[in-house]
Formats: structure tokens, C-alpha cells, sequence
């Protein structure tokens, strides 16, 4: 028998190795699928917590510090402006020859060399090397391409008036917080807001910006009221003449009529905000912060309200007893020795006897009325801080010697604010208006965020008012019957106003010093269509002179002088306000011809020869950005060819030449 | 008389050889054409691979070579010469590596030797330096060694399940190339070597407890490693408490940890991941599939996973398909020494096991280990398509051997 033929084989691996094989793979696939399991809870179950881990290795939060806004006066012109300044730090991890460095550093820094070395080799990632420097001197370090040295840019805050001015912008410290002044009362308005954003950071700590930066919104622009060039005068009046009646300190206010506008807040002694670290306690607004027994010059307030409440007229003749009058225990004392007087001349000779008589007639609770009426006795809101009330005490209360030298100014106190308040609502027909020193404020987008309105309210009549300007005015008058202040001329105008000369009250005595004065003037300016008031005060003469007219006098008439010829007359019909919007002769010096450039003009938009204030506003109207390296005027321009935004780097020099509008819509009416 | 009907091809492969002289007809099997779903994967894998390489160090390579493409363009030059080693692997015939099975494993053992007195590179003897090239003999080693192992598993055959004959020979020649491995030192490719071994000798039919025995032998002998090694007990002990050695040992496989973690169901998307900021330096290397899990999230994982068993089943069927026992071997080591190395890999990156600076087979940054990897797996391709050479009957394959030339026969 055939045997049967075996079984054909496949070739290969044999049967049991192929089920150990698929075995094998089987094993293989569950031990994929358990990695697999774990992976996904890893990857969905967990995920937020290694999210978490790595936004914390990946995210950092950025802030970037927004420009503080400028301060300008009512023309535009920068009175605080921050612009860029260069800073050099080191990262000392990647300075590779600290010695060499150091050597380098300290020749374009001008530093000691021992100091830096430390600051070098101190194994931190950031330190300042030097802050601020020059830009000759960042251009040094730049040049010299050490590595782990750079140079970058901070924000520096300067302003152009130097001490004029000084305690009413007042001062930001280093890190661009207000703390003194217009800086300190709008200091959040200013700051602006930091941009706050998130950038992803690499393993070696170098951040990168994957959305792009995030701009921060620039603080806000702030226009004052003040005008530089009166300020100017103003601050050399009051300085000049504290300086020569050895006095202790000295106000000197400039008011617009009609709106409130202070124009110049002068006080000495004042001191420079670009020397941070200078001692200026001394200086502050005294014109709102200080509050003075400021004595005659608030006799025309005693008969204003007594004119007001009809118990008198000007032409009434009063017995003003030779100059000597006893009330009470106390006896009245005139300078002069009068026998008659009427209302009017009451004031032009500032008798006590004859306002203390009026006073009387008036009644505590009429006077005090009408003293608070003329805005005494309470804060007149301006925007600085540390406004003081002053004090005018509840009428009902007053003894009749008190009643008798309130009449005349004792025993109420004032701030020079309030006197110029209420001198400019004797000047305005009547109308007070609340003092105001800002104009506008422009927040980072452009937006007007807040505009001077002038709140004004009836203090006295009309009639009242009109009838109180001749009396003003013939304080000035000369001759046999002088008035106080016949001595003072004030070239170009006819004018009005009321001397002052208090004695001061002594705590060491209890009483009021025989010999220590404050002395001041309020005055307003021309007389038939008042457009300023002014009001000067000066603290402690010990010069010799003490009379208002003497000391406090010269102020008012330079500062009302030259002052009030900037101060243009309104058109016929139109209402005071606004005179930025007019064109304006301004300080002649700087009436010059456009220089020359030999340059050819730039494309885009052209910024040489403007002050800061009108760069930032060519630039917003460009739509460019710009930094600004120096102050003064634009020197030269460059444009920064790899910016996402246009952006030009300006130059900013004192010497610049200035350029006249060459572009009057960008200028606007108001460039000087 | 009726003249002789032409039969058909199909008809012709279905038809058993002739037996010769009693011996059993071996059947006739069909060629396959390339397997397209394998190629598929790898290529598959090989594409993520490079795309994650280019996303995961274009930021670093600017920095350093101010070129971002920079590892991108070397990649493909691997990748060219990887293309040429596969399809080499797959065309040439493989039984003639069976022939020199021998020489390759001496060749092996000497160049593991040479590398042990080349100059150390980062303290590791891996690398064999001819001038610019250099060369990882630990590649070589892997092709002797499963090629060994295919070769006197076929050979042995039955054999294989007695403990002296079966399984001894083979564990010392492994143990040889494990002990020349650690010497370098590389535990993770010794590992994957020993796992490749057992897997084989399992295959062919070893006896479970041997493999029991020699794993546990082999124990005592991890444990001496690892606590006689001050860095490899560093390593150990970071596995466990990765954040107190976050800086240092630990620093790779945390960071890889919040790269995968972060990724989510679809992770941020290709070139956004940020941990290519500089936070992984070996992104592209042994942790390529961190990067992938964060840029590709957790279906990305997923898909690198699924093809890997996907080669797995393939790699399966080619050694099942293969013509010879030898063959049939070869497919299975190497495919089961993928499977170990991903895994190994997978597990290193998803915090399963301790670091083992194995890379990733297809996926991680190129070098010899990509161009070796290919042609191991081009080889996989040529045992599954079943070779046109056709011996027929035992007796001609005999006739061949004594010959020692290849046979050609047409199907009588």
C-alpha cells in the first residue's frame, strides 16, 4: 500500500511559533494601549494642571509704564513734558571681562572704576550702571559694544520754566509720581494707565512678543490757565521784591476777569523741579496755601457790601475823628489824621476809622454776609492742593471791636486767592468767578476730558460794582489828597486797587507786633474794562519800607504793566474767554525769522524748530509716534525705520531755532 | 493525443512541489508585492517626525546657527540616505546576510570593542569617529545579533526548547553583547537587546520558565548597575522624585511632562508649541514625542502609538508570510525590537520609566541610528514580499547550499 503523502507545510516558522508570535504581538498592542491610557490621562485628565505649570515657566506678565502726560500753559507751551532719557545697566552674567568693562564704562561714564567693577561682577541679571545719562555718553557706550552692558530708555520729566512756576506745577518724583503741585493734584490723570499684558517668555528669560506690544494709554495732557510769559513776570516781580525788602516769602496772582483764569501764581521763594533732591519746603503755593491778616486791603469788601446793602453812599461824608477813635477799650489809629472823609476817599486814604465806622453800621451778620459773598471764608476749589479755608467767623459772634477791625481786615484771615477772587468780582460787574487754573485736560486718546467753565455768580450788584471802580482808581490819584497808592505808576494803563499794610500778629507778645508788616496790594487793570486783577503780597519786609504801596505796590505795578498788555482787550460783543484762541504778540525774542535748514525737508511729517508741546500734537495729527530726547526745541529728526508705527526720534535742544507755523493746521490759531 | 493545457500561474503556485525521495512537498507560495500599509506607517511616522524636529528647534537653531531649518535640512539629508538603506534592505537578497551571519556578529563585537577606546563623548563610548562621520556600532550590533538569533533558531529548530542546545548559546552571546553595551555605558540598548532575545527565544518556542529564570538572574545584576552608578542612581532616584531634581537629572523628563501634559485633546497646534523655547534642548532627539503631544495633543500621541502597532501587526505578517524560517525570524526580531524601543521611549517621555536615552525608531532626529532603523526596516519589507527566488523541494534547496550559489527554477 502507498503510503499516504505527508501534509504540505508551509514554509517558515513553525505552527507554535506563529501562535507564540501572535502572542508576542498581542502583548505588544496591550502594552501600547496601557501607554496610551496613560498618555491620555496625562494629556486630557491632567491637562490643566501642566497647562498651569507652563504658563508659570512661559507667561510672564508685562507692564508697560505709561508716558506721564505734559503740562502746558494755555498757549500750548510745555511748563512739564517728560521726555527720553538713556539709562545704562549691565546684565553681570554676561559680562565677560569685568576688569575691562569697567575700565571702559568708567572712561565713557566718567564714574569710578572700583564702583563699577562691584556692580559688574555682582552675578545679577539686571543693575543700573547709570541712569539718565547724556546722550553723548549713551552714544559712548553703545559705540563700545560691551557685551552685557545696554543701554536703554527711561522717562525723564523736565520742565522748561525751571523756577517759574516751580511750587504751582510742582515736582514728580523718580518713578513719575506727582507729589507736589498741578503734578501732585492731576497726578492720576497724568500717570495715564500702564499697559498690562502677558509675553511669553523663553527658556533663557528673554521675553518675546508674540501679539505685538501692547501700547500703554499716555496720561493725560494738561492745559493750565497760566501763561508762561506772565508767570515769568510775575515770579521775577515777586522775587525781586521779597529780594530787596528782605522779606520772608511773597505771592503775587494774576487774574483773568470774567472767567476765573489764573493767568500767573507766582510765589518765592520757589525752587527748580529739575533739581529733584533741592530742598523746597519753604516753597509751596502760598497764594492758596497760606492765609494772612492781610488788614486795608479788604476795605473795599467792608464797603462794597455796605454800597450793596444801601447804608451808605460813596460821596457820604464821615467823621473820621483826626485819625484817632476809640471803640471800646482799643483806639483806632489812621496813618494820616483826616478829619472828614467820604466813603470813596475812606478808601483811597485807608482809613480804619472811617471802614471801622461803616462796619459798624453794617452789623456783624451784614458784613460777614457780604464778605462771604465775595467768596471769603471758604475754598475757593481751585484745582491745587492743600487750598486753605481762611476765616471769616460767624457774625453774630463779633464784639464790636472785633466787628470795628474786621472792617479793616483784622481778624479775618485770607488767602491771596481769595483776594484776587474778590478783586476780580469788583472788576467783573459784580460777577464772581470761582479761580481756575485749568483749562483742558486731553486724556492718551485725545479725548477732551475736562474744559474750563467758568461757574460765576452775583457777589454784589452791578451798580455796586461800577460805583466801587472810581474809588479804586483814586487810590492812585496824586497830589495834596493822595491816595495810598499815588506813588505807584504803572506804565500803559490806568488802573485800580487797594493797598495793605498789616502788622503781623505776634504769638510772643499776644498781639500784633509794632514792627513786622505783611504788605500787599490788589489791584485790577485798565480800569474801564477790567481784563486782570493782580494781587501781590509780601510777608515780613525788614528793608525799611512796610507800606503796601512801597513794597507790595512795584509788584503790582509791573506785573499789571507789562503783564497786562499780553492780555488782549475781547473783541466788541464777544464774551471774555478764550484768549489762547487768539493770535498773540508774545515775548519779542523769540519773534525770529524760521532759520534757515540746510537740509532738505524731511517727507513725512517735519518737526524741526517746534517746541515739544506742538511736536506731540504734529505727531497725533500725523499719526506717528515720536520720543523725544533732550528739551527745548527740535533740533533734528530721524525716522526709525523699524517700527511697526512710524516713528521718529527727535532730538530737543535749547538752542534750536524756533520755526513759525509752517503748517497752520497742525499749529493751530494760538501758535505764538 | 490531447496536446498539454497551459496552465495558469495561479494554478502553478497552488500545486505542491514534487516530493522528492519521501520528503515532504512544500507548498508554493505566491510573491506579495510590497506591504503598503507597513510603508505606509513608517513613512507616516518618519513625515510627524520631521515636521516636529523642524517645529521643535527652528527657535533654538536661529539662535544658535542663525539658520532655522537647520536641523530641518540635515534630517532630510538623513532621511536620503535612510531612503537609499531601505530600499536596499528591501531589493537585496536577504539570505545572503544569513550567510553572513557570522562575520557580521564578529564584525559587531569588534567594533562594540573599538568603540570602548575611542575617546569618550559625553562619557558615553557609544561612537565609533572616522573623521567628521561618526558612527554608533550599537546600530550594527542590533542586525548581527537578531540576525544571529534568526539564524540558529531556524537552524536548531526543535532544539530550541531544550535549556543546553535551545537557550544557553544564545543568551551568552547576547549577555556578551549586553556586557559590551553596559560597558559603554548604554543600559538602554543592552535593555532593548535582552528584550529583543527573550522575545525571539519565546517565539521559537523556549520554555517560559527559562525566560522567568533569566529575567530574575538578571535582576541582581540591574540592581548593581544602578546603585553602583552614581549617575544612573541619580537618574533612578529623579524618576521617583522627579521635582527635587528638577534642574538637573530630572530637568528633560519635566519638562517633557508639561510639554506632553500641556497638550490636551489637540494640542496648540504645529510650530506653536513653547517649549521649543529653549525649555527643551532634546526635543527633537530621544523626546521628539513631547513636542509632538504638545503641538499635536493627545490625538498626535495617539496616532504615533497606533502606527507603531499597526508595524507591529504588519511586521507580524511579514514574519509569518516569510518564505524561510530564517526570514521569518529576522521580521519578527526586528519588528518586536521596534515595538521594545518605542515602547521604552514612550515610557521614558510619559514618566512610565526611568530615562533610558533611547530615541524614538522613525521619529526622532536622524544620524546612523535613522539610516539603520530604515534598513532594518526596509529588510521587514523584503521578508514580507516573499522573495522571487523559488526553491521548490528540499533537495534543490540542499543542492543550492552545497553550491553555495543561488538557484533558479522554473516550476516544472
Amino acid at each position: 500500500m502507498k503510503p499516504r503523502p505527508p501534509k504540505p507545510t508551509t514554509p517558515g516558522l513553525s505552527r507554535s511559533a506563529r501562535h507564540r508570535a501572535y502572542a508576542a504581538a498581542a502583548f505588544m498592542t496591550i502594552l501600547f494601549s496601557g501607554v496610551g491610557y496613560h498618555a491620555y490621562g496625562l494629556q486630557v485628565t491632567d491637562v490643566e494642571h501642566y497647562r498651569t505649570l507652563a504658563d508659570r515657566q512661559h507667561v510672564r506678565s508685562l507692564e508697560v509704564a505709561a508716558p506721564r502726560g505734559a503740562i502746558l500753559d494755555r498757549r500750548g507751551r510745555p511748563l512739564a513734558v517728560t521726555t527720553d532719557a538713556e539709562s545704562v545697566f549691565v546684565n553681570s552674567r554676561e559680562v565677560k571681562d569685568v576688569t575691562a568693562t569697567s575700565e571702559k564704562l568708567a572712561a565713557a561714564l566718567g564714574l569710578s572704576q572700583g564702583e563699577l567693577e562691584a556692580r559688574l561682577g555682582s552675578g545679577k541679571r539686571f543693575a543700573w550702571v547709570a541712569r539718565r545719562v547724556t546722550d553723548a555718553q549713551a552714544a559712548a557706550v553703545r559705540a563700545a559694544k560691551l557685551p552685557g552692558i545696554g543701554v536703554t530708555t527711561e522717562p525723564r520729566r523736565s520742565y522748561p520754566g525751571g523756577v517759574s512756576g516751580g511750587p504751582v506745577i510742582g515736582i514728580a518724583d523718580i518713578d513719575g509720581k506727582g507729589v507736589d503741585g498741578i503734578e501732585l493734584a492731576l497726578d492720576e490723570a497724568l500717570t495715564g494707565k500702564r499697559a498690562r499684558f502677558t509675553a511669553v517668555r523663553d527658556a533663557h528669560g528673554k521675553v518675546l512678543l508674540e501679539d505685538g506690544l501692547v501700547e500703554a494709554t499716555p496720561g493725560a495732557t494738561v492745559t493750565l490757565t497760566l501763561d508762561r510769559t506772565i508767570q515769568g513776570i510775575a515770579d521775577a516781580a515777586i522775587a525781586d521784591a521779597v529780594i530787596k525788602n528782605r522779606a520772608k516769602s511773597g505771592v503775587a496772582i494774576v487774574m483773568e476777569v470774567g472767567t476765573g483764569r489764573v493767568l500767573a501764581l507766582a510765589s518765592y521763594p520757589t525752587f527748580d523741579p529739575n533739581a529733584p533732591g533741592t530742598s523746597h519746603t519753604a516753597a509751596r503755593d502760598r497764594g492758596v496755601t497760606d492765609t494772612y491778616e492781610i488788614g486795608s486791603v479788604m476795605k473795599p469788601f467792608t464797603v462794597a457790601t455796605a454800597l450793596e446793602d444801601g447804608v451808605t453812599r460813596p460821596d457820604e461824608l464821615w467823621d473820621v475823628e483826626g485819625g484817632s477813635w476809640q471803640v471800646g477799650p482799643k483806639i483806632i489809629r489812621d496813618v494820616d489824621h483826616d478829619v472828614q472823609l467820604t466813603t470813596g476817599e475812606i478808601i483811597k486814604r485807608s482809613s480804619n476809622v472811617g471802614a471801622a465806622k461803616i462796619g459798624l453800621r453794617l452789623g456783624g451778620e451784614r458784613l460777614a454776609a457780604g464778605l462771604r459773598a465775595f467768596g471769603f471764608g471758604k475754598r475757593t476749589g481751585i484745582e491745587l492742593p492743600g487750598e486753605q479755608n481762611g476765616r471769616v467767623r460767624d457774625g453774630k459772634t463779633w464784639r464790636e471791636i472785633e466787628l470795628a477791625t474786621i472792617s479793616f481786615g483784622y481778624g479775618v484771615t485770607v488767602t491771596p486767592l481769595q483776594l484776587a477772587a474778590a478783586m476780580g468780582a469788583i472788576a467783573d460787574g459784580g460777577m464772581y468767578s470761582p479761580p481756575r487754573i485749568i483749562e483742558r485736560i486731553v486724556d492718551g486718546d485725545g479725548k477732551v476730558v475736562r474744559e474750563h467753565t467758568n461757574e460765576k455768580h452775583r457777589a454784589v450788584s452791578a451798580r455796586t460794582a461800577a460805583q466801587m471802580l472810581p474809588i479804586l482808581q483814586s487810590v492812585f490819584d496824586k497830589g495834596k489828597m493822595a491816595g495810598t497808592a499815588g506813588t505807584i505808576v504803572v506804565p500803559g494803563f490806568i488802573c485800580g486797587g487797594k493797598t495793605g499794610t498789616a502788622h503781623k500778629y505776634d504769638p510772643a507778645l499776644k498781639g500784633y507786633s509794632p514792627d513786622r508788616y505783611v504788605s500787599s496790594f490788589a489791584g485790577l487793570a485798565p480800569i474801564d474794562h477790567p481784563r486782570i486783577v493782580v494781587v501781590a503780597v509780601v510777608d515780613d519786609p525788614s528793608g525799611g519800607d512796610h507800606f503796601g504801596s512801597k513794597v507790595a505796590g512795584p509788584v503790582f505795578a509791573r506785573v499789571a504793566s507789562e503783564g497786562g498788555s499780553l492780555i488782549p482787550p475781547p473783541p466788541p460783543g464777544a464774551p471774555v474767554a478764550k484768549p489762547a484762541a487768539k493770535p498773540a504778540a508774545v515775548d519779542s525774542a523769540d519773534q525770529r525769522d524760521p532759520a534757515p535748514f540746510d537740509e532738505a525737508v524731511p517727507d513725512g511729517p517735519d518737526f524741526r524748530g517746534l517746541g515739544v508741546a506742538k511736536a506731540l500734537d504734529r505727531a497725533r495729527a500725523a499719526g506717528v509716534r515720536v520720543e523725544l530726547v533732550g528739551s527745548g526745541r527740535v533740533e533734528s529728526q530721524e525716522e526709525i525705520v523699524d517700527a511697526a508705527v512710524p516713528t521718529y526720534r527727535l532730538v530737543i535742544s535749547e538752542r534750536a531755532p524756533r520755526v513759525v507755523a509752517r503748517d497752520a493746521a497742525v499749529d493751530g490759531p494760538g501758535a505764538p | 493525443m490531447v496536446a498539454p493545457r497551459l496552465q495558469t500561474a495561479a494554478e502553478l503556485d497552488a500545486r505542491p512541489a514534487p516530493a522528492v525521495a519521501g520528503q515532504a512537498p512544500v507548498a508554493v507560495l505566491p510573491e506579495r508585492g510590497i506591504d503598503l500599509a507597513l510603508l505606509a506607517s513608517i513613512l507616516a511616522l518618519l513625515s510627524i517626525g520631521t515636521v516636529e524636529i523642524y517645529a521643535s528647534t527652528s527657535v533654538a537653531a536661529a539662535a544658535k546657527y542663525h539658520d532655522g531649518a537647520y536641523f530641518l535640512k540635515r534630517q532630510l539629508v538623513w532621511l536620503g540616505f535612510g531612503g537609499v538603506a531601505m530600499w536596499l534592505g528591501s531589493t537585496f537578497d536577504y539570505r545572503r546576510l544569513r550567510r553572513w551571519t557570522y562575520p557580521l556578529l564578529i564584525v559587531a563585537f569588534v567594533l562594540l570593542g573599538g568603540a570602548l577606546v575611542m575617546p569618550a563623548i559625553n562619557g558615553a563610548h557609544r561612537w565609533i569617529l572616522l573623521g567628521p562621520l561618526s558612527f554608533q556600532p550599537v546600530e550594527l550590533a542590533k542586525l548581527a545579533l537578531v540576525s544571529y538569533l534568526a539564524y540558529s533558531l531556524a537552524k536548531k529548530a526543535d532544539k530550541v526548547k531544550t535549556f543546553t542546545i535551545g537557550f544557553v548559546p544564545h543568551l551568552v552571546v547576547a549577555s556578551a553583547m549586553m556586557a559590551a553595551l553596559l560597558a559603554q555605558p548604554d543600559l538602554g540598548s543592552s535593555i532593548i537587546l535582552g528584550a529583543t532575545t527573550l522575545g525571539m527565544l519565546f517565539v521559537a518556542g523556549a520554555n517560559i520558565s527559562y525566560i522567568v529564570i533569566a529575567v530574575l538572574s538578571a535582576a541582581p545584576i540591574g540592581y548593581q548597575l544602578i546603585v553602583g552608578t552614581p549617575w544612573r542612581l541619580q537618574r533612578f532616584m529623579a524618576y521617583f522624585n522627579p521635582e527635587a531634581f528638577a534642574d538637573k537629572e530630572a530637568y528633560q523628563f519635566l519638562q517633557a511632562q508639561i510639554a506632553i501634559g500641556s497638550g490636551g485633546w489637540s494640542g496648540a497646534g504645529l510650530g506653536d508649541g513653547r517649549q521649543a523655547l529653549g525649555y527643551m534642548p532634546e526635543g527633537h532627539n530621544d523626546f521628539i514625542l513631547a513636542p509632538i503631544g504638545e503641538e499635536l495633543g493627545y490625538i498626535g500621541v495617539a496616532i504615533v502609538l497606533a502606527l507603531f502597532v499597526m508595524i507591529v501587526w504588519r511586521g507580524l505578517r511579514a514574519a509569518l508570510g516569510a518564505r524561510d524560517t530564517y526570514g521569518g525570524y529576522v521580521a519578527f526580531g526586528v519588528t518586536i525590537m521596534f515595538a521594545m524601543q518605542a515602547l521604552f521611549n514612550v515610557g521614558v517621555v510619559l514618566g512610565l520609566v526611568p530615562n533610558k536615552g533611547l530615541t524614538l525608531p522613525f521619529v526622532s532626529y536622524g544620524g546612523t541610528s535613522l539610516i539603520m532603523t530604515m534598513f532594518l526596516a526596509g529588510l521587514v519589507l523584503n521578508i514580507g514580499r516573499r522573495p522571487e527566488y523559488q526553491v521548490h523541494t528540499r533537495e534543490l534547496v540542499n543542492h543550492a547550499k552545497r553550491k553555495r550559489q543561488r538557484v533558479r527554477v522554473a516550476i516544472a
